[in-house]
Order: C-alpha cells, then structure tokens, then sequence
C-alpha cells in the first residue's frame, strides 16, 4: 500500500532531480508537474481509503536516527489528510502556472516548488518532532532560493526580512525539540507521543513563537508583505496558500496537543491576538493601493481566525479552523494566480494602472468573481461553511467573543468588494491596453480552474471534508479541552 | 410533490449554468428566452406543488425533505432540506410568476445591450437564491439564500459596472446587507446554543422552552437580518441608491421578491416573535417611523425610480406593522398584492424611461399620456392600487394591516393606526404627484423632442415589454378580492396553519370602517396632488414642497441618514485604515526584525560574502551547521 513515505519521496526525488540536472524549461517543467500530479493522485487515493474513526494512517514508523531516538513517524489524521491533500493541489496548480503562464522561468524553478511540497508534506504527517523540525525549517530553503533568485526588484530586503523573523522562531523552536527530546524518560526519544503534557512554560513557548510567524500571528507578520509582494506569482501562492498553514497546523496538532496544559492557561492572549490580528488585516486591506497588498493583509486576517478557532480548544473550533485553512490555501492561491497574471502581463499591479478589467474579458470576469466572492465568505461557500463553524464555537465559549468576531464578516465584505470594483469595475487602468492575451487564456486558466473547482465542491458539500476532519480535529483537542475549568 | 419544490429550485440554477458555461456561444436573443423559459417551467412546477398541497388535510401541509447533510463538526449539523408549507407556496407562487413575468419583460427592455447575457445569467441566479430563500427548511441555509440574493443584487445594481455609481451603489448595498447577515448568524448561533437544532421543525417545536430574553434578542437579531434586506430603519439607505441597475431588477428585486423577504422572515418564526412580544414592539415601531419617514421622502424626490423605491420601503413598512401585530396574513397579503402592483409600477416607468432613451428625471417628463395612452393607464391602475382605492389590491391589503391595529387595540396598535391612515394621505400625493408629472400637464421640451418620435418608431414598446404589462395589471386589479372583508378568506384561510399560536383577525364591520377611512384619505391624497400638479407646466419650482424650508431641505436629503453614516462610520474607517497603513504597520514591520535578529544576520550574509542570494546561502549554512553540529555533539555523547 502506498503510505505518506511515498509521496514525499517522489516529491523530494524528483524536485532534486529537476532542481540539480540541467534539463530544459520544458522538460523539467513537465517532469516536475508529473511528479506534482503523481502526489496528488496519491493523495486522492487517501481521500478514498480514510477512514474517519481510525486515527493516524498511511504511515511509516522505522529507526531513523538510532542513537538519538529519532523515528521516520509519519503518518495521516483527518486534519492531516485536509493540509495534504490542499498542498497537493496547489503545488500542482503553481508548478503548472509557472510552466505555462511564466515564460521566462528556469527549470529549477520547477524542482524547488516540488521539493517545497516535500517538506511541507513532511511537516503535515510528521508524528516524529525532529521530523517535524525538518520539514518546518527546511521548507524554508527552496522558497529562500526561489524568492532570492527569481523574485521582483527589492528580492533582497524581502529575503533579510524573511530570515530575520523565521530564524528567530526556528532556532528557539529547535533548542525546545533537542530539550524535550533529550529528556524523555526513557532515553532520548522525539516522538510527539512521548512529549505530550512533558514540556516546561518556555518550551510551549518558543514553540509558539515559530508557529505565530509562520502563520503569521499579529503582531509576527512583518515579512509577510515583503515576502508576498516580491515572489513570482506561483511561489506567492506557495507561500500563502500552504508555507503558512504549517503554522496553523502547528497549532493545532503540535501546539495543543503537546502542551495542554499550558494552551488551555494561554488559550486567552491567542485569541485576542486572533481577534485583534482579524481587524487589524482586514483593516490595512481595505487601504492597499494593489492586488497583493491586499490578498496579504486578507491573509493576515483569515489566518488569524485559524488560530482564534485552534484555542476555542472545541471540537467546532478545531474542525472550523482546519476547513477554513483548506479554503483560505485555495483561496489566496487562486488570488494570487490570478493578480499575478494581471501584473506580470502588464507590468504593475496597481490599481491606478490596472482597473475595468472585466470589460470584454468574460474568462478574467467570471473567475475573480467566483474567487472574490469566496474569498468574502458569501453565505453558502465553503469559507462561509468554515468560518461558520469557527464562530459558532466562539459563541458557544462565550457570546460576546462570537458577536464580536461575526464583525468580520462585515469587513471582509468591505475590502473584497473594494478589491473586486478595482481590478474589474469603473474606468480602464492606462494599463490594461497592454495585456497579451487580452483575456485569461488555456494556461494560466487551466492552472487556476482546478483550484476554482475544489472551492466550488467545497461550497456544495462541505460535509464530505468536515467529517473527515472532525474526530481527529477533536482527539486533538480533546486534552486541552479537559484541562479548560 | 417534494420533487416538484426541488424541481422548481433546480431549474433556475440550471438555467444560470448554461447561460455562464454556453456563454458568448448562444445568440443574445436565445439566452433571454432560455432564462424566461426556465422560469416558466419553474413556475409551473411551483404551481403543481402548490395544487398538489392544497389539496392534503390541513394537518398535514408541512412537509420537509433533506437531500444530503450540508454541514457537520461535532454536533452541529446542517443539512441541505427543504420546507414546503402554506407560506412556502404563496412565496414560491410570487417569486417565480413574477419572476417568469419579469424575465420576459427584460427580453425587450435589455434588447442592445452588450452584456445580454450576463444580465440574463444574473436574474437566474437571483431567482435560484431567492427560491433558495423561501424553500430552505433550516436557518442555515435560510441564511445561504440569504446572503446568495445579496450576491446577486449586488451583481445586478452594479450591472453596468462602467458607471461609478452603480459600482458604489451595488457595494453600499451588499456592505449593508452584510450587516444582516451578521445579524441573522448571531441569532443562529444562539438558538443552536439554546435549542441545538436549527431546522424549522426542531425549532418551533422547542420555541415555548426559551425564556423570554433569549427568545427577544434572537428575535431582534433576526430583525436585523430583516430589516437590512428589506431596506426598513435604519439600514434602508441603500435601496434608493440600488435604483443604479437595470429597471427590470428593480421590479423583481427591489420591489417584488427580495426587498419582502424580511417580512417573510418575521412570518415563518411567527412561533419564535410569540414568545418574544417586545421584538414585535419593534417590527411595529420600525414599521411606523419607516412608513412615515419614506412616504414623505417619496413627495419630494424627482427621480421616478427613487420615488418607486421610497414608495417600496414605506409599503413593506406597512407589512412590517401587519407581522408587527401577529396579523401574518396580513403582512403577506399586502407582500403578494404589492407585488404585482409594485413591478406593474416598475415596469412601466421602465417603458417610460425606455421611450425617453434613459431618462429618469420627472422634470424631463409630463404630457406623456398623449404619446403612451397604454402605459398611462396601466400604470393608473397600478397607481390606484398603491394608493388603495377600492376596488384594487392593495387598498384590501393594506385595510387588513391597519384593521388589524383597529382590532389589536392596544396604544402601540393605536399609535399604528393612525400612522398608517396618515401614511395613506402620503401616499395618495406622492403616488399621483408622480402621474400627474408624468403623463399630465405640459410636456417638457425633452420629452417633446423624444418621446414622441420613439413611440411612432416602436410603438409603447416591443410586445415582450407591454404583455407582461397587462397581466400584471390585471393582477393589481383583481389579487384583492381573494381576501373581501365579510365575503371571501382565501388567504386568511390559506396561511391559518403556519402560525401555531394563532393570528389577529378583525371582524369585518372595522375592515370597512378601516377601508372607508383610508380611501378617503388617499383620495383626499389625490386631489391634494391634483391641486399641486395638475395646472399648467411642470416647472422645478412647482415639483419641490415649498423649497428651502427647513423639511423640505432635511426630506431632500433622505433625512440626513447617509451623512450620518458618512461621518459616523465611513470617514472614521477610512481614517483608521489610512493611518494604520501609513504610520503603524509599515513602519513597524520594517523596524521590528531590523533592529533586532535582522542586523545578525544581515551582518552574518557580509561576512559569508554575500553576493545576490548570500543570505539565503548563509541562511542554508547556519541551519545545516547548526543541526549537524548539535547532532554530532549528541552522537558523541550518546555513543
């Protein structure tokens, strides 16, 4: 049977691969798409065969590192299963993107964004904490390289920024692992297992640190802007689509679970600061003057309502958080796609040069429509179905917290629809003449349609993700839960 | 006979799908008769189902099909169901009759525009969401609809997305109705927590367990829901302004179907406002300031499709004083006869302003009944239906609602009361105003030099435009003698079931009391109209109730709601944003890592030489030394 072990071989294999030979654009392109689309069957494979009431599955436990304990653990939950199977499908869609919207891409473009995939992967079924380690930091090097190399002009700050924040987080988070792992009561053992309920304050600590900058938490996403104004338009997907949900995930399978003692004591300050991080993003996206001001700042925002429904410590929370990082991957994903091919075709994403772009583009209309919509939780899509739950659990713990909360709904409908009328609405931008093809044509079109449907399922059938998610989203909860007086 | 509901909510969204997927493929002509015949057929199963529900034992008219479980997470779950019961079919009647009656009416009206299509995508859609609203057996996906019929009155206000006013008016509409949304999610959230289910039928049952607070707030949040949609105090600011879309839309969504459905929701949790008698305080209270407030508005605005809109809010204002009272049929009587007379309205300004080539000004108008005789007289009897006057619809309808309050008795019902006798005077002058502007007196020199020329080219208008004229006609003429105070109680009848504890019902000797009040009130209305309008020329001065007076000035501003708004929430927000961006985060951003870890490493990529990608080099190489060096210092020390 093929287990999770697989799939991040064949990502790290044939990333390496295409990243290291020197193939040509197209061949390496293809190559690592077929990689891409080889992950993703495997994927949809696990969709198939989960069973919802059997806990961890399609894994592999075998000695890695004898001598310090260290396990090759992996293994698939339900929440696992959701982070996968959306990393999937949007490293497929970036890779296809960059291959048949990005002209001027390098082969090892196209390896890098796999072997991205393959530490991802690796953070989302890791039951191994230096397995975890490796798959959190070192995703960071392929996205490094990809942005330092092929990013916009000011790459530079934007990398020194990036390290600046994620190294303070890491190495603290690292020193927490080699404590808890050392001190294991038999022998060093890293195993998620083992640690649980183990770790001192400062350890829940330093832990927490990395996984708020990378989520990004407010007030930690100072390099998020950078970082998402400079990649190429594919990496910024990458990056905001999946690299940040191995925050959100860290929370609520690393986080919560290992330390439920402490995220029921601090369960308080994270969703204050989810809450003020929610109106804070919102906010700054209803000023920025281009696409990707705005679909960062979203970010920000819909991010911090992940962690908000993590330390609601409920099971509706946790499912609520879990769905709605699924949707919030697609979704930027897609929005990032989409304002990249706008910007690099033109040459600025401003909107004072690029606006009234629906005009005799139908194709271009119809999909920022649908994203935008979606992106604004219009009641009966799938964000909607998500945040639903998030705020359901927020008034269940206590009213107020949901009424506030619910709030956001309002804003978010402010600063999508005001990002909707810019790129598509009123007067043509001095811009837009420019555009080659004028309209959204095969490539990037197909690149972004799949994304586009697996929103449009989700808004149909939400269900069929939630009771997947549901009881492992539960069982991890489940301790900190208790702990809650 | 299920089937038929889901056959009836299918077809739209089919018809929205082959339009959007069919595209640019289908001629422009063939996608308005796809769109109105996919109504057709909808409509005609809505009917099936509606004969088929009469014709089972009272007891057993409420039925509830689930298709597929929508929603889970632990134990909320929400499915994808249906709810089909005597409301259910009045509503489903009204939303795909009119709706079909509409469509084709657009088929002439929207004939050269470019965007054909789209525009007939966009109705579908709208008609699925509202049929989604109506048939939705839970509150959740009430909510869906909800927020769906939103979506597409967004979309179809700011239709002609070239004009900024129409991009500013479709987001100030859906931005408000957002609000309720909120609304309507935070009483959801309350009532799972209270009662854990969310269908209509665990609701209802369970509705008596609730004490009386919750019951009132998850009321008055609903209410929030229902009165940003249906454009009432003191969210209503955005339905004028929504009058930027096509005319069409406005019949079917700013008059007909969409802007009622606040009123349909205070109606289908009648069991919930039972428990809750100060949340119908409200609704009462919301609906007499709002009648009073929109029909004196209507009398000095010059736009004759925001004179229609104001016309709208104070008529569903007045159901919302029938709900208000527990006089639910009431309320849905005046929603189903306000339909027919409110699109009859509509549309034939839309044939107006279609032979006027877009004008909407009704000081560019007057003497138009020389030119467009058929269209006068639809609209005058339309126009006598809004006023009231026996024998046409509304004047039954409304009567009801105000006999109710006759009935109820109580100072509040009083208070309505003579609200609304007032609000019939109001309504008589500005209803007539409008005629008398429009058709009578001396045509203006633009109307001279247009109008007549495009009626001897086209006629009143295409065939497609005028019979759906007539039959709403017809239907404001005639819908009120279902419900014939003493004689006939077809809708009382029909709609008894659906409130569990009871409704008001006034004898008929107050109803003809009520009716010979308000009819002499709306014709004391009209001659006040005619003594205003009717001599002589339409100048500006004339048109405008005693110009610079203090009222008139706060009556021409909307009563000063949108500055309020302005300088209450837009400019703070705006500022806010503004400053955040500009003096908090950016500055922040770049600070924080800077001074801090971000020296190190900058400092840590010169040392390592740093060409282009140095730090990230750098980076890759404090990482591996790092792990390798701790994992060697722990092999060593394992070993």
């Amino acid at each position: 049977m093929i287990t999770i072990s697989w799939l991040i071989g064949v990502a790290a294999i044939v990333g390496l691969l295409v990243t290291v030979l020197p193939f040509s654009r197209r061949a390496g392109g293809y190559l690592a798409l077929l990689g891409s689309l080889a992950v993703l069957g495997g994927v949809i494979g696990f969709i198939y065969r989960f069973e919802p009431s059997a806990g961890y599955q399609f894994g592999d436990d075998v000695a890695w590192i004898p001598q310090l304990g260290i396990r090759w653990d992996v293994a698939v939950d339900g929440v696992s299963l959701a982070m996968i199977a959306v990393t999937a499908l949007v490293t497929a869609c970036a890779i296809g993107y960059g291959l048949w919207a990005g002209r001027d891409r390098n082969h090892a473009t196209y390896g890098l964004l796999l072997l991205t995939e393959a530490f991802l992967l690796l953070v989302f079924s890791a039951r191994d904490l230096f397995a975890f380690y490796v798959g959190f930091e070192g995703m960071l090097i392929p996205l490094l390289i990809l942005l330092a190399i092929w990013g916009g002009a000011e790459r530079r700050q934007a990398v020194v920024q990036v390290v600046a924040y994620t190294a303070l987080g890491t190495l603290l988070m690292l020193v927490g692992i080699l404590y808890l792992g050392l001190t294991a009561p038999d022998g060093p053992s890293f195993a998620m297992a083992d640690a649980v309920g183990r770790g001192p304050d400062w350890v829940f600590w330093v832990f927490a640190l990395a996984f708020a900058i990378k989520s990004p938490l407010f007030p930690l996403h100072g390099w998020v802007m950078p970082a998402y104004r400079q990649s190429s338009p594919e990496v910024a997907a990458v990056l905001s689509g999946i690299a940040s949900k191995a925050g959100g995930y860290a929370f609520l399978a690393v986080l919560v679970p290992l330390f439920p003692e402490q995220a029921s004591r601090f369960a308080w300050l994270f969703i204050a600061l989810g809450l003020v991080g929610f109106m804070w993003g919102a906010l700054l996206a209803f000023r920025q003057p281009d696409s990707r001001g705005v679909i960062a700042y979203s970010s920000i925002a819909q991010m911090s309502f992940v962690v908000l429904g993590v330390f609601l410590l409920s099971d509706l929370g946790a499912t609520g958080a879990t769905f709605q990082m699924v949707n919030h991957a697609l979704i930027s994903a897609a929005l990032f796609l989409l304002a990249g091919w706008a910007e690099t075709k033109a040459g600025s994403g401003a909107f004072a040069h690029l606006g009234g772009l629906a005009r005799n583009r139908p194709i271009l209309a119809t999909v920022v429509l649908i994203v935008g919509m979606a992106a604004l939780a219009v009641p009966g899509s799938s964000l909607f179905a998500s945040e639903f739950l998030i705020l359901l659990g927020a008034f269940a713990e206590a009213w107020w917290l949901g009424a506030i909360a619910a709030v956001g709904i309002v804003l978010a409908a402010m600063y999508m629809l005001r990002w909707i009328s810019a790129v598509l609405h009123e007067r043509e931008g001095d811009l837009v003449g420019s555009l080659r093809p004028p309209d959204l044509r095969s490539g990037a079109l197909v690149a972004i349609v799949p994304l586009v449907l697996a929103l449009v399922l989700l808004s149909v059938a939400p269900a069929q993700l939630t009771e997947r998610i549901d009881r492992s989203a539960q069982a991890l909860v489940a301790a900190a839960e208790e702990v809650a007086p | 006979m299920t089937e038929l509901v889901w056959i009836s909510l299918a077809l739209p969204l089919a018809g929205f799908l082959a339009l959007l997927v069919l595209g640019t493929r289908l001629p422009a002509r063939g996608a308005g008769w796809i769109g109105s015949l996919v109504m057709l057929a909808a409509f005609v199963a809505a009917a099936a189902a509606t004969i088929m529900l009469a014709g089972k034992p009272e007891e057993q008219r409420q039925v509830s099909q689930v298709a597929w479980t929508w929603l889970q997470a632990g134990n909320f779950s929400v499915g994808l169901d249906i709810w089909f019961d005597e409301l259910t079919a009045v509503m489903l009647l009204v939303v795909t009759g009119i709706g079909f009656l509409i469509h084709v009416f657009s088929v002439g009206y929207m004939q050269g525009d470019g965007q054909y299509r789209r525009f007939f995508a966009y109705l579908n859609l709208f008609v699925f969401s509202m049929l989604m609203l109506v048939v939705s057996g839970n509150l959740v996906l009430l909510l869906v609809g909800w927020g769906l019929v939103g979506l597409s009155s967004y979309l179809l206000i700011g239709f002609w997305h070239e004009k900024a006013s129409a991009v500013k008016a479709a987001k100030k509409a859906f931005v408000m109705n957002a609000i309720g949304d909120v609304g309507i999610a935070v009483g959801a959230f309350l009532l799972f927590v209270e009662l854990g289910t969310l269908t209509y039928g665990g609701m209802f049952a369970r509705a008596a367990e609730l004490d009386t607070a919750t019951a009132t707030i998850a009321c008055l949040l609903l209410l929030v829901g229902a009165v940003a949609k249906s454009a009432q105090l003191p969210l209503h600011t955005w339905l004028p302004d929504a009058m930027e879309g096509p005319t069409p839309v406005s019949a079917l969504i700013h008059a007909a179907t969409m802007v009622t459905a606040g009123v349909y929701l205070i109606a289908r949790f009648n069991p919930l406002f039972a428990e809750a008698p100060y949340a119908l305080d409200t609704v009462i209270v919301i609906g007499v300031l709002g009648l009073l407030m929109a029909g004196a508005i209507a009398v000095v605005q010059t736009d004759i499709k925001r004179i229609i809109a104001f016309s709208t809010m104070s008529q569903i204002a007045y159901m919302f004083v029938g709900v208000g009272l527990s006089a639910y049929w009431a309320g849905i009587f005046h929603l189903f006869t306000h339909a027919f007379f409110k699109a009859l309205l509509f549309m034939g300004a839309g044939l107006v302003i279609h032979a006027l080539h877009g004008e909407q000004d009704i000081r560019n108008m007057g003497g138009l009944k020389r030119v467009m005789p058929k269209t006068w007289f639809c609209m005058l009897i339309g126009a006598l239906a809004l006023v009231g006057i026996f024998p046409f619809s509304g004047g039954f309808s409304k009567d009801a609602i105000l006999s109710s309050a006759l009935h109820v008795g109580t100072p509040l019902a009083w208070v309505a009361y003579i609200a609304g006798l007032v609000g019939a005077l109001l309504t008589g002058i500005y209803t007539f105003r409008l005629m008398f502007l429009v058709f009578h007196g001396r045509m203006s020199p633009y109307a001279e030099k247009v109008a007549p020329h495009a009626v001897e080219h086209h006629g009143e208008g295409p065939r497609t435009m005028l019979w759906p004229v007539y039959i709403l006609t017809i239907g404001a003429a005639v819908t009120g003698l279902l419900q014939i105070p003493g004689v006939t109680h077809v809708f009382f009848d029909w709609l008894d079931p659906i409130a569990p504890g009871g409704m008001v019902e006034p004898s008929a000797p107050q109803e003809w009391l009520t009716t010979g009040i308000a009819v002499t009130l709306g014709l004391v209305g009209i001659a006040i109209a005619a003594h205003l309008y009717l001599r002589g020329s339409a100048a500006t001065d004339q048109i405008r109730l005693g110009r610079g007076r203090l009222i008139a000035h706060a009556l021409e501003r909307r009563v000063y709601w949108d500055d309020l708004y302005e300088v209450v929430f837009e400019r703070p927000a705006a500022w806010a944003a503004a400053f955040l961006r500009r003096d908090v985060d950016g500055p922040a951003a770049r600070w924080l890592p800077l001074d801090g870890a971000g020296t190190l490493t900058a400092f840590l990529g010169r040392t390592f030489n740093v060409v282009e990608n140095g730090v990230v080099r750098s980076y890759a190489l404090v990482f591996a030394l790092g792990v390798g060096g701790l994992l060697l210092y722990l092999l060593v020390r394992g070993a």
